[in-house]
């Protein structure tokens, strides 16, 4: 009996137009439009050579500092390259900054520069600050040309090269370097969280098909529950193998979605395949017994119940990012309980850890909270379904 | 009439979808409108950093922390190692700063001891780099001719405080400007969303089985009927248009009595026309009323997806007409 209804229920299941839509399709349909919109998203904020222009006046021909500093800055040859400038009238400056083709130009009177912008910005502050730094070595080589020859005249060296101590110094400031040190991560990619929350979301989705299969064994939903119920067979074995059916329909949808975005949108999700898998399980087994309570719990029709399954699926998975990356940040700095008792933040977070963190901690807890949530939600199920009894129906 | 009347019958039942989405609009269009700092004036750009300060009994290191804060946000996280890596995947922090215990002293003995940071390798980031970068720098290049530390600060401060003039030429209010860009995105999303939900809802109704038979057999003709359907439907989208202007002018302000105002209002409204055709199109192809939900979401979500989320904060506009080159419309509309 218990694989007979196994068969029946898988094929049910399989053929149920709209189950195969939410839990099959719309999570490969939503995949490809986040990967179409984040493809290449983080490469854009990365600080990109930056357009400008300088007035190509006398004052400026006649400052080396600024004419050396720029022209280091915008050498195609140089890694730390930052401009591309161009060296105009003033007039052609004005007419490139109304255009939009340059974040800005500068112009410099005597030894004073000022900066022309259109508007605020990140470019314009950068532009703005390494004019700053231009113009404050400039000042830090004056200064110590000055003590320096100071010094020589003191010691009674009146035979000065003032062209070697300009040099000598221009060779110090050049030659500094910060001693820096990046120890970041090199897994930042947060569009990953997009795709993390994806897959929540499909686990939680296989809650319909855990209410669709229980509402084929409960006599107040389908006729077939009224054939099931009173035929002389356990109710037990019959709601075991539905669930079963289920969650391996389940499992399908999530291995298409699983190898749809590691093959296709080439998402990052660690190298432990193994863990991978256990959370994919975990996280299915959490939204499948969460349908299956709804479905047991709730005394409504089909419709209402996956109205409701779809709206605590979505609400989840809002709170753990689906949509705005930074929302789970917000949830998990300032509301934390929330998403300690959200399974789709659990499953996004436990590929997260895995993706971000070398160690497992994270990862087991979320695990452990998917496995506490399931065992909660069957229990419930089961007070529930136990010994039910209907006067009429 | 009739047909108009039915429409009206059937516009009721989905007047509370209408109000939802006008209901998120107004949550967003409230949020973003206390988040811009934007004005007429140049305003810096200023990286989120957070700094883990273990040498905080010195004073060379105390003028470090202070220069970056002063040309930057400084962040307020919990101060353990999976708060910080949290915070910067998150872009909660553009850049971590690790000063070690007695790097002061170290600094003042010439050892140009070593600096720990994270970095999320943004704009923000480099842009914050180079603010430490400037400071070490500048104050080891002090260091080696001063030999106390107060006059070394003094003329770290001095030099670092030196500031460019710098002229703006846009005299636009970017600040209202970028909450009427945020509405109308949004609102493009809204429209899109609502004009596809109701009028396959309606037309979905129009096409049950027993009303299309007694439209066949009455005496009005397919071409008057559906004209008829296509008007109703523009009238709605009209009115749904209206709805979001009329907001925009309460959300948003003064801009929108200006020539930027008037372009947002006629670049929507052609968008509405466009938006209605989507949905009748949508409409005569799909009969199945449970379909339509998911059509929804997968429709107004790719555009939200491809415009809204993204290219109202600040992305780049070239980035977006790249990636979404195949889906017009909107991108029009942008």
């Amino acid at each position: 009996m218990f694989i007979h209804n196994f068969k029946y229920a898988f094929k049910t299941l399989f053929r149920n137009k709209m189950l195969i839509f939410w839990t099959f399709a719309f999570p490969i349909i939503l995949g490809t439009f986040f990967n179409l919109a984040f493809s290449n998203i983080e490469n854009s904020e990365k600080l990109k050579i930056i357009d400008i222009a300088i007035v190509n006046n006398e004052d400026f021909q006649n400052n080396e500092m600024f004419k050396e500093a720029f022209k280091n800055l915008s050498d195609e040859k140089n890694e730390d390259r930052l401009f591309n400038t161009q060296y105009v009238t003033e007039e052609k400056a004005k007419e490139l900054l109304e255009n939009n083709e340059i974040t800005g130009y500068i112009i410099l009177d005597e030894e004073t520069p000022k900066v022309v912008v259109n508007t605020s910005g990140i470019n314009e502050t950068i532009f703005k600050y390494v004019t700053e730094e231009i113009t404050q070595t400039a000042e830090i080589v004056k200064t110590m040309a000055q003590e320096e020859i100071a010094k020589e005249m003191m010691a009674g060296n009146y035979q000065i090269d003032y062209q070697k101590i300009y040099q000598n110094i221009q060779d110090r400031v050049q030659n500094q370097e910060a001693n820096i040190k990046n120890v970041s991560n090199s897994n930042l990619s947060y569009t990953m969280i997009e795709f993390y929350t994806l897959i929540a979301m499909a686990c939680l989705y296989g809650g319909i098909l855990g209410m669709v299969a229980i509402n084929q064994n409960l006599p107040n939903m389908s006729s077939n529950g009224k054939r099931v119920a009173v035929s002389p067979t356990v109710k037990g074995k019959l709601v075991l193998s539905s669930v079963l059916a289920s969650y391996i329909t389940q499992l399908i949808g999530l291995l298409l979605l699983f190898l749809y975005t590691i093959f296709v949108l080439k998402v990052d999700y660690g190298d432990n395949l193994p863990l991978i898998i256990t959370l994919a399980m975990t996280g299915s087994l959490a939204g499948l017994t969460m349908g299956i309570a709804i479905g047991t719990l709730l005394k409504s029709n089909e419709n209402v119940k996956t109205g409701i399954l779809i709206s605590i699926t979505m609400l989840g998975c809002f709170l753990s990012g689906m949509m705005g990356i930074t929302m789970k940040y917000i949830v998990d700095k300032n509301i934390p309980i929330i998403n300690k008792i959200n399974p789709a933040s659990m499953i996004t977070d436990g590929f997260y850890s895995l993706y971000y963190y070398d160690t497992l901690d994270r990862y087991f807890l979320n695990v452990g909270s998917l496995l506490i949530f399931a065992f909660i939600m069957i229990s419930i199920s089961y007070l529930s379904l136990r010994r039910q009894k209907y006067d009429s129906i | 009439m009739t047909v108009f009347k039915t429409f009206l019958k059937v516009l009721n039942k989905c007047k509370v979808t209408i109000i939802m989405y006008t209901i998120i609009l107004i949550g967003f269009g409230g949020f973003n409108m206390q988040t811009s700092d934007n004005s007429t004036n140049f305003v810096a750009s200023k990286p989120d950093i957070f700094i883990v300060n273990r040498d905080e009994e010195n004073a060379i290191t105390n003028n470090l922390v202070e220069y970056i804060k002063n040309n930057s946000n400084l962040i307020d996280i919990q101060n353990n190692e999976e708060a910080i890596n949290d915070a910067v995947f998150y872009r909660d922090a553009n850049y971590v700063i690790y000063i070690p215990k007695n790097y002061g002293k170290d600094f003042l003995e010439g050892k140009n001891p070593n600096i720990e940071i994270k970095s999320t390798g943004d704009y923000q980031s480099s842009f914050a780099e180079m603010l430490l970068q400037r400071y070490i720098k500048v104050a080891n290049l002090y260091q080696a001719n001063i030999s106390t530390e107060e006059e070394l600060i003094l003329k770290i401060n001095d030099t670092l405080s030196k500031e460019t003039q710098i002229e703006i030429t846009s005299k636009l209010d970017t600040d209202m400007l970028s909450k009427a860009t945020f509405y109308y995105n949004f609102a493009s999303y809204s429209i899109l969303a609502g004009c596809v939900y109701i009028i396959c809802l309606i037309l979905s109704s129009f096409k049950d089985e027993k009303i299309r038979k007694r439209t066949i057999i009455s005496s009005m003709s397919e071409k008057e009927y559906n004209r008829k359907l296509l008007l109703a439907n523009s009238l709605l989208a009209v009115v749904i248009w209206l709805l979001y202007v009329v907001l925009s002018f309460i959300l948003v302000g003064n801009i929108m009595y200006s020539v930027h105002g008037l372009v947002y209002i006629i670049n929507s409204f052609i968008f509405t026309i466009c938006a209605v055709t989507i949905a009748f199109l949508i409409g005569n192809i799909v009969n199945n009323k449970n379909a339509i939900n998911g059509i929804v979401n997968v429709v107004a979500l790719r555009f939200k997806l491809f415009m809204w989320c993204f290219c109202t904060n600040g992305m780049d506009t070239r980035y977006c007409i790249k990636n979404s080159s195949c889906f017009t419309n909107l991108l029009l509309y942008k």
